[in-house]
């Protein structure tokens, strides 16, 4: 019984145990997982990470040059940031804030050494050349017409 | 005149569903039969993919054992390519498993002391609870579903500082149990309330094979820890708790007991890390192929996992045997001539994960 | 792991004296082949010793395989049984085999035959 007492005596001094919640937010602690940020600058396009993805957020569109990740699917593991071979992928420490749409974020890729933006620039130079060839020689070369259906029929597609 | 009671899938003792099907006759309970599967995910199936999403996609089994669930996935899948774990994942796992089992526990014992109606002590466990989610976000990143475990090792390292925080953690943490075993155990209404209700006999446990918290407290002392120890259990040796009068009190006194087991144990492991080596993961040269089984001991008992691989990035076969399946045929013996008023009491003292069982 | 094959009424032999000499059921796992279904039982001598693994091959004949019940030897097998019966599709004598799935859903972790 007097312990009940001392107990509430205390109770009723000391402060509450809970915080006072929009006034003071929650503090995260450092190293907190939140959602990935992609780097367009070193990207490679390399697909890694889209097959790594255990939540199969990632999706990489080659054609377009651009990264597609669904935030709200997202299980926030890390292990893309993992497997990223040119480190391109960073996590992030603040929480996403929850949200009436779905936010899917789309990354243009900008790097000039990624494989298939490289090809794109040597066939847009390729092209370039065969339309200034044909004033001077009369028919332009096989090859770069070649790779150009098949750019066409990859963004009808 | 005899009448039968749904008793769930929907109830508030039990935050998932289960059916039992009462049958009654006054106040007594003549027949009970029990009915599951009403959250079956298929996650069989879904683990014959990529090894190492798998590790991600066992966490989400169950919520509450989430690093037990994953470190018994990966000791599997590293046993059928045969793959040495550094030694400091091993300490860091050890650590984290034994966190996991404060915070199971803390639930499970405030959701028992809420099911009589005790909803104070209910928060007072749930302030204790709260402080190792603090400590789980700290150290892993996330308070629930860790993800820290992979196949091969862990990808967070628990640096000297960190390891002074979890030191400090443990002086608070055993303080505020202490306080909690001594309003528990020493409170009369609860002791009353407990005593003699839902008694599962030694024989009957040994029978039945439960395991965990309930065989413990039908005095079969019976833990993975000390009867196939697993990460670094060869060298902390954990001597299972036991208590002989097999009711609803004894599988509570054993949890309330088990907290201080497990300070104890992060206590030994920290140490251990001072001189354990700075690699955290090994990169495996093979696939997996032959087959494989672990146990580990889960907060509500013996967990059990078989790989089998096929020369593959997929697998070929897991099979994931959790706890609350072991422990599901021991439901009805218990319920049969009991109260209706004990129900619930006698269910959730087994701990019931029902995601796990259903799986 | 090392697993000793037996034949289906050997199995039975082997449960009894097992559990007269108090061995504990951990489970039983099922496995699909392709032309065969491999039931294995795990056990765990107690209080100590190394954990047991007994394997009865059972050849695949179009849903009709018969599997031996051990539940009336070790009632903790009960559930295991079932979801074995309801997941491959086969036949275990002395149990309902219906336990977690709806009666819609038909076996499936059974494979095709190569």
């Amino acid at each position: 019984m007097l312990k009940i007492l001392a107990n509430i005596g205390k109770n009723l001094i000391s402060k509450p145990y809970t915080s006072n919640y929009p006034f003071t937010p929650y503090q995260h602690f450092p190293g907190v997982r939140a959602d990935v940020t992609f780097d367009g600058t070193k990207c490679i396009l390399c697909g890694l990470c889209q097959r790594s993805c255990p939540a199969e957020c990632i999706l990489i569109h080659k054609e377009q040059e651009q990264i597609e990740y669904l935030n709200t699917q997202c299980i926030r593991c890390g292990y893309c940031v993992r497997v990223c071979p040119t480190n391109a992928i960073s996590q992030n420490e603040v929480y996403t804030k929850p949200s009436r749409q779905r936010l899917t974020v789309y990354t243009k890729v900008t790097n000039e050494n990624a494989p298939v933006i490289k090809k794109r620039m040597a066939a847009e130079a390729a092209k370039k050349a065969a339309a200034e060839k044909p004033a001077t020689a009369g028919t332009g070369p096989a090859k770069p017409a070649g790779e150009k259906k098949v750019d066409e029929k990859k963004t009808s597609a | 005149m005899k009448t039968t009671i749904q008793f769930g899938p929907q109830h508030p003792v039990w935050v998932e569903p289960l059916r039992l099907k009462l049958t009654m006759d006054g106040e007594i309970v003549k027949d009970c039969e029990l009915e599951a599967g009403f959250c079956h995910r298929g996650l069989e199936k879904k683990f014959e993919w990529d090894y190492n999403k798998g590790a991600y996609l066992s966490e989400r089994i169950c919520g509450i054992c989430t690093q037990h669930h994953s470190t018994c996935y990966c000791t599997a899948v590293e046993g059928t390519m045969g793959l040495e774990i550094p030694r400091r994942a091993a300490v860091i796992r050890t650590i984290m498993l034994e966190l996991e089992r404060l915070h199971s526990h803390l639930l499970a014992i405030g959701l028992t002391l809420e099911s009589i109606g005790f909803e104070n002590l209910f928060m007072l466990c749930f302030r204790n609870r709260e402080i190792v989610l603090d400590m789980f976000e700290r150290t892993t990143g996330n308070r629930v579903l860790h993800g820290i475990n992979i196949v091969g090792g862990v990808i967070r390292n628990i640096g000297p500082e960190m390891a002074k925080e979890l030191e400090d953690f443990c002086d608070i943490m055993e303080k505020r149990c202490l306080d909690l075993k001594d309003m528990i155990l020493k409170s009369y209404t609860i002791r009353e309330r407990m005593q003699g209700v839902g008694v599962m006999s030694e024989q009957l446990a040994r029978d039945l094979c439960v395991v965990g918290p309930v065989a413990r407290g039908s005095n079969v002392p019976y833990d993975i820890r000390a009867v196939a120890p697993y990460v670094l259990y060869n060298e902390i040796k954990v001597k299972p708790i036991v208590e002989t009068s097999g009711d609803c009190w004894a599988r509570s006194v054993v949890r309330v007991r088990e907290l201080f087991q497990s300070i104890d144990i992060i206590r030994q492991c920290i140490p251990l890390l001072a001189d354990a080596g700075e690699d955290i993961f090994a990169k495996s040269k093979t696939l997996p192929e032959k087959e494989y089984f672990t146990r580990v001991e889960a907060p509500r008992g013996e967990l059990f996992y078989y790989a089998k691989g096929k020369k593959s990035k997929e697998m070929d076969r897991i099979k994931v045997r959790t706890s609350t399946y072991g422990n599901g045929p021991g439901f009805v013996p218990l319920i049969k001539g009991s109260h209706l008023a004990d129900v619930g009491l006698i269910t959730i003292t087994f701990d019931p994960c029902i995601g796990c069982f259903d799986r | 792991m090392d697993v000793k094959t037996v034949t289906q009424q050997e199995m039975q032999d082997v449960a009894r004296r097992l559990r007269a000499a108090g061995t504990r059921l951990i489970t039983i796992v099922g496995y699909d082949s392709g032309d065969t279904i491999q039931v294995s039982y795990f056990f765990q001598p107690f209080p100590e010793g190394k954990a047991e693994t007994y394997r009865v091959v059972v050849p695949k004949h179009g849903g009709n395989e018969e599997v031996e019940s051990i539940t009336p030897i070790f009632p903790a097998a009960y559930i295991a049984e079932n979801e074995l019966a309801e997941m491959f599709g086969v036949h275990v004598k002395g149990v309902p085999g219906r336990f977690f799935l709806h009666e819609s859903i038909n076996a499936p972790l059974r494979r095709k035959a190569p």
